[in-house]
């Protein structure tokens, strides 16, 4: 039958099964639940009252259906609410209840799909009809979690209908013995997160001694960020039951209790249901399945203790004492509730149980890695796209799940780690992404399977803070009985306190790894055991984040507070008061703006126009709607605010000192400033070239930074200040500058050499080196790239390149880059306008060898794949056999990578890459008196980079001379905060005002500035964006 | 001690607990002794009832006054200290009144790495209370909640019994409107929200 026809047809029919399946089923998970899906199942059914011909006619050989079933949840909370339509084998996400009426008009009554309630796939947009297009789908294998999504979990005859309970009839026709024996040949594990071999424990509570033994369930899923224990006991109750059940009659035993967390009052209701139903249709009771076997349940609530989780606390609570643990042995297999015999397994260890009868141990264990057989549930959730419920087979890898099933990370960030475990867990970096997820390998991670959940974190997350939020809950959840727990995680999470306070020292981080190993080894149960587990993991995989929030006051993702004024200025290398401007701007208070900016770089009109944002990315206001647009803000501030440049100050003493600046771009510039204006030194600066800004002036292009708009910043405000710049000067070595009477040395020089390819036919006519390219179109010599084009290489400098081609008369101008968009390094706003200016990308591609051939160059390239993951996280790049192409050009323009030149013959210590040695905190040299800064010690950064490295530069070398190190200028007088407020309740979604472009077509012929500043007016709307972080109104 | 709790409530407050707690037993509505007689009648069995009824009295009076406390030792034939021991270990039992709306913000890790903070810091202005505390009008009570187990609406907050996800600092705000207005309509009644039945 059609759709069409389906949809016509009044009379449901059973399936060959016998099974009916209601018109419309919505899911009613706890998620879906609260974004009102039982409201859409309630004007389900209203509606079908007014639409009688789509009702169920009931026939006395038809099971009764019903119009609109529920079920539990499907796992895929991040599209909820959920709505299926089983005739059609839909399935709507995101429904509301407005939607009611089209689904029934269109879907039931003419079998036609409501395409925008239909799942896209993120990739490419595709509908997905159902569970078996949707990506999020696809690679799961729902077996814990067969039913789910399902079955309506109120209704036993439903659980029936798909085979329920059929285990159970199996089992009691077993031998004892012999079930415990499936259960152990399966190689299921106690899901709960220990891992222990199921079938032992139920060999051991068989074996026991006693005729009372007891068989509980342990629902108390107390880690955070893990639900998928809820979604069983709501989602197939009887599963979990069934699977008691036959534990019971394995081993023995009688009464059985689940002990359901209080946080989970639906799971409590529904398993209450679930188990009235059992007893009626006489699953549970007297004489079960009319064989000699008597079993009942009880449902017990929690009351709030995340220690009830550990069995022996559980046990106890039970029974009505306080849940704290004791030692163990006793094991509760031998001595447990009232001192006798007791199996406890977790929710998930008893839903697998049926499978394991019904399929026989040996279809089971066929499934998994060699240690850890069947499937896992985990609840996927954090910075991931799909949050949800999943179930995968072990041994799948974190990438598959975090990418492929989980959508990657959104709003374009990155991947920093993943939580396994719960705050007993660890945490599992990039470069571990190709892990095979099975119990040995996260344990020898660091981290541990755990319950389940499953944390994604991106950038944004502090992994110190997260420690300490770890640390937080088990010192609170703590029983306190034992001293190394109850006393030592409350010192361990001072210290960490004290750390994302700025308060930390180094040895601090030996302190609690020492107390950690302590706490391990002498606590009396798994919770005090597991303690340290964060914070070993994290200092383990992210140790310089300790260091940094030590030795630098940083919290690289902005969280800690007390670290932190607001995000923006504590990202921004040079601290300048972003907030402040913002103010200012929004009060078309411009030249004021101005000076906040000027306060803390002497460059300021230079980074609104390229600088890279640092800021951005950390704004908060993403969080509500878009990060505002800050540079663009900055620019615009700057160009209607200059005038209020303080050209007029009051020159300082003069020191008696001379200092030589090897290098006039950002770096150099900007410590030549400090160290003339405010210390009073007598500055000169060496610049090889015929003009000064190093790769602000022979770098980035003029359609980025116009010449006029540096040259006025360097006479306007370094010149200014009374600094002296010898350009087409080539400094000596440092000694040799000593000599010459310099009291200091700052070396800038930058990193202006090309890396080689290194490939046949690299070195002829006709191949260009990036950074030479660009150059000699600064220079204003003639460039002549030819028609066609090829750039390797990924990273600014090719962009450059690239467009640079373009407007030198190249028609076809081809980027080659190795490896994927997502790990290009160039800036997304430069690969953004270089594709709208037609240029064309080719990710995964390596040039291997070039040829002339007459008049024009082939270049022999391979595709390239992604492999495993390097030590730095990056996955390798494999070529694939036989993709082999060529390219035929007139010119290649090679920017893959830079380095100092002729950094030797400066005379300082240099390392990996020719980059200068230096002190991080001062950054001097190993020579006396010298210092470096820039691209020469960080390799190719960024101007915000080079220019805060000025400045540390200049307060060093200030200190070093004798002077005091102060290079704080102050142009604005104190803020006036009055009236200030936070966004008002009216403040909604707003989007970010980006500033308007030139037309790519008319920007081809020249080198003109592309992009155009905000309007007055558009700064000031974006300005009043800003949310004040630093006020901490919100 | 029994002869403390004659139902008439004429009796001596006891000076065991201190004034106010001596006041809350004077306030008690009568029939939470029966209450409690019923419930161990029908649920025969030893201290393994203890949690299950301070479950139920706490659903009942909103909290665990010292004097449900002292009726229930008791009746289970337990000491005073061993039935508060209990009530005292559990985070869900209080024994100081609750607010008519209790405000649960989900701590939980993916809740927190969606901002949970910020809208706890946002409550405490809104509601014009301190975390574990009752606001001033005994409306509104605040407290945050171990992982609620709706990671995937997170940031999420319970309010009673009902979980509300995907919360931002302006949907709070709309939200505890929505229940001051619905509080000024409806004087005295039991908690609001749903969740504790079953669906259907």
């Amino acid at each position: 039958m059609s759709a069409e026809e389906h949809a016509r047809a009044p009379v449901k029919v059973p399936d060959e099964e016998g099974r009916m399946d209601p018109t419309v089923k919505v899911c009613a998970g706890t998620a879906c639940v609260a974004s009102g899906s039982l409201e859409i199942a309630e004007k389900f059914r209203e509606a079908f009252n007014g639409h009688p011909e789509l009702r169920v006619q009931v026939d006395e050989d038809c099971l009764c259906g019903q119009d609109v079933g529920i079920t539990g949840c499907h796992g895929f909370c991040a599209a909820g609410p959920l709505v299926k339509v089983p005739r059609v084998g839909v399935m709507y996400c995101r429904v509301t209840e407005d939607d009611v009426n089209e689904i029934i008009e269109t879907t039931l009554a003419k079998g036609e799909l409501v395409e925008r309630l239909l799942f896209k796939d993120p990739r490419d947009g595709t509908p997905c009809r159902n569970e078996h297009d949707i990506p999020f789908f696809r690679k799961q294998m729902r077996v814990a979690l067969r039913h789910c999504g399902e079955v309506d979990p109120e209704d036993i005859d439903d659980y029936v209908r798909v085979g329920g309970y059929g285990s159970l009839e199996r089992a009691l026709g077993m031998q004892r013995a012999d079930v415990v024996d499936e259960v152990k040949r399966s190689g299921l594990q106690g899901r709960g997160g220990a891992g222990f071999p199921t079938g032992f424990k139920w060999q051991i509570v068989g074996e026991a001694e006693g005729t009372k033994k007891y068989v509980v369930c342990n629902g108390d899923e107390g880690d955070p960020g893990a639900f998928m224990d809820r979604s069983l006991m709501e989602g197939d109750p009887h599963a979990v039951l069934e699977g008691m059940t036959i534990a019971a009659f394995a081993v023995g035993a009688r009464r059985g209790f689940i002990y359901v967390r209080a946080e989970y009052p639906l799971a409590v209701a529904r398993l209450k249901v679930a188990v009235r139903q059992s007893r009626e249709r006489g699953y549970l009771g007297s004489k079960i399945l009319g064989r000699d076997f008597d079993f009942d349940v009880s449902i017990v609530e929690g009351a709030g203790a995340f220690v009830c989780g550990e069995e022996t606390a559980l046990l106890r609570s039970i029974q009505g004492l306080r849940g704290m643990p004791r030692p163990r042995p006793p094991y509760p297999a031998q001595e447990g509730l009232w001192g006798r015999p007791t199996l406890i397994n977790n929710v998930e260890t008893y839903a697998n149980v049926p499978v394991v009868i019904s399929d026989g141990a040996e279809k089971f264990s066929e499934v998994g890695t060699e240690l850890s057989k069947g499937t896992k549930t985990f609840a996927l959730t954090g910075n991931v796209n799909n949050i949800g419920l999943v179930e995968v087979p072990m041994g799948i890898t974190l990438r598959e799940i975090v990418y492929d099933i989980g959508g990657g990370i959104p709003k374009g960030k990155r991947f920093k780690a993943a939580q396994t475990g719960g705050p007993s867990g660890g945490c599992i970096p990039a470069v571990h992404l190709d892990t095979p997820i099975d119990y040995k390998s996260l344990q020898e991670l660091g981290a541990m399977m755990g319950s389940g959940g499953l944390v994604v974190m991106d950038e944004t997350t502090c992994m110190v803070k997260l420690a300490r939020f770890f640390l937080e809950f088990l010192v609170d959840e703590s029983c306190g009985k034992c001293p190394p727990c109850r006393i030592g995680t409350r010192v361990m999470l001072n210290i960490l306190d004290g750390i994302t306070k700025g308060k930390g020292t180094l040895e601090d981080l030996d302190v609690l790894e020492k107390l950690s190993r302590h706490i391990q080894s002498t606590s009396l149960c798994g919770l005090g055991q597991t303690a340290p587990n964060a914070v070993l993991s994290t200092l383990r995989h992210f140790r310089e984040e300790y260091v940094e929030h030590i030795e630098w006051k940083h919290c690289r993702a902005c969280e800690c507070k007390e670290i932190v004024g607001s995000p923006c200025s504590h990202a921004c290398p040079a601290g300048i008061d972003i907030p402040r401007y913002l103010r200012e701007s929004a009060q078309e208070r411009f030249d004021q703006a101005y000076l906040v900016v000027r306060e803390r770089i002497p460059l300021p009109h230079v980074c609104g126009l390229v600088c890279f944002a640092p800021c951005e990315a950390r704004c908060r206001r993403a969080q509500l709607d878009e990060n505002l647009s800050i540079r663009a803000v900055k620019r615009a501030a700057v160009e209607y605010g200059s005038h209020a440049e303080p050209t007029d100050f009051e020159k300082p003493e003069p020191s008696g000192k001379k200092v030589a600046v090897v290098g006039s771009g950002p770096a150099g510039l900007t410590a030549a400033y400090y160290l003339a204006r405010r210390c009073g030194h007598q500055v000169t600066v060496f610049e090889r070239l015929p003009e000064a800004g190093g790769m602000l002036r022979y770098g980035i292009p003029r359609y980025r930074l116009p010449g006029e708009s540096l040259d006025h910043e360097i006479d306007e405000i370094i010149k200014n200040a009374g600094v002296e710049i010898r350009t087409s000067t080539r400094a000596g070595s440092a000694e040799e500058l000593k000599k010459q009477g310099f009291d200091a040395v700052f070396l800038a020089i930058g990193a202006h050499e090309g890396f080689r390819m290194n490939i046949p036919g690299e070195d002829q006519r006709g191949i260009w080196d990036g950074v030479s390219f660009l150059r000699r179109i600064a220079e204003g010599k003639d460039v002549d790239p030819g028609r066609r084009v090829a750039v390797v290489g990924g990273g600014n400098t090719a962009l450059d390149a690239a467009r640079s081609a373009l407007r030198l008369g190249a028609e076809a101008v081809t980027v080659l880059y190795r490896r994927s968009q997502e790990e290009m390094p160039a800036d997304p706003v430069e690969v953004e306008a270089a594709i709208e200016e037609k240029i064309d990308i080719n990710y995964l591609t390596l040039p291997v060898s070039v040829q002339r051939q007459d008049d024009e160059l082939v270049v022999d390239c391979i595709r390239m794949r992604l492999g495993e993951a390097d030590a730095s996280g990056r996955r390798r790049p494999e070529p694939i056999d036989g993709s082999e192409f060529q390219l035929d050009v007139d010119s290649i323009i090679v920017a893959i990578g830079q380095k100092p030149g002729d950094a030797d013959k400066l005379g300082v210590g240099l390392g990996r890459g020719d980059l200068a040695v230096v002190d991080p905190h001062s950054l001097a040299t190993d020579s006396d008196g010298v210092f470096a800064g820039g691209d020469f010690v960080l390799g190719p950064a960024s101007v915000i980079d080079a220019i805060a490295h000025g400045r540390r530069a200049a307060v060093n070398i200030d200190r070093y001379l004798g002077g005091s190190g102060n290079i704080d200028e102050t142009f604005t007088a104190p803020e006036d905060l009055t009236g200030i407020q936070g966004p008002g309740e009216e403040e909604g979604a707003r989007g970010r005002l980006i500033p308007e472009h030139l037309v790519a077509g008319s920007r081809k012929e020249q080198f003109v500035q592309v992009e155009r500043v905000f309007t007055k007016k558009q700064a000031v709307t974006e300005a009043t964006r800003c949310l004040h972080c630093d006020l901490e109104l919100t | 001690m029994s002869d403390a709790f004659t139902t008439n409530g004429a009796s001596e407050p006891s000076g065991f607990f201190g004034a106010e707690q001596a006041q809350i037993t004077e306030d008690l509505d009568p029939a939470i002794w029966s209450e409690i007689d019923d419930f161990l009648a029908n649920n025969p069995g030893g201290q393994e009832r203890l949690i299950p009824l301070l479950h139920m009295v706490q659903e009942s009076v909103g909290y665990l006054p010292f004097a449900t406390q002292e009726y229930i030792a008791d009746k289970l034939g337990l000491s005073p200290a061993q039935v508060y021991g209990v009530v005292s270990f559990y985070n869900f039992f209080t024994t100081t009144p609750r607010g008519r709306y209790q405000f649960k913000v989900c701590m939980g890790t993916a809740c927190y790495v969606r901002q949970a903070q910020r809208l706890v810091d946002a409550l405490r202005v809104d509601l014009n209370v301190e975390l574990g505390g009752l606001s001033e009008d005994g409306l509104f009570n605040l407290d945050q909640a171990r992982c609620l187990g709706a990671c995937g609406l997170a940031p999420a907050v319970m309010v009673n019994n009902r979980v509300h996800g995907e919360l931002t600092r302006l949907k709070m705000q709309r939200l505890v409107r929505s229940l001051r207005s619905q509080s000024d309509k409806k004087p005295k009644d039991g908690p609001d929200g749903s969740g504790g039945e079953a669906s259907r």
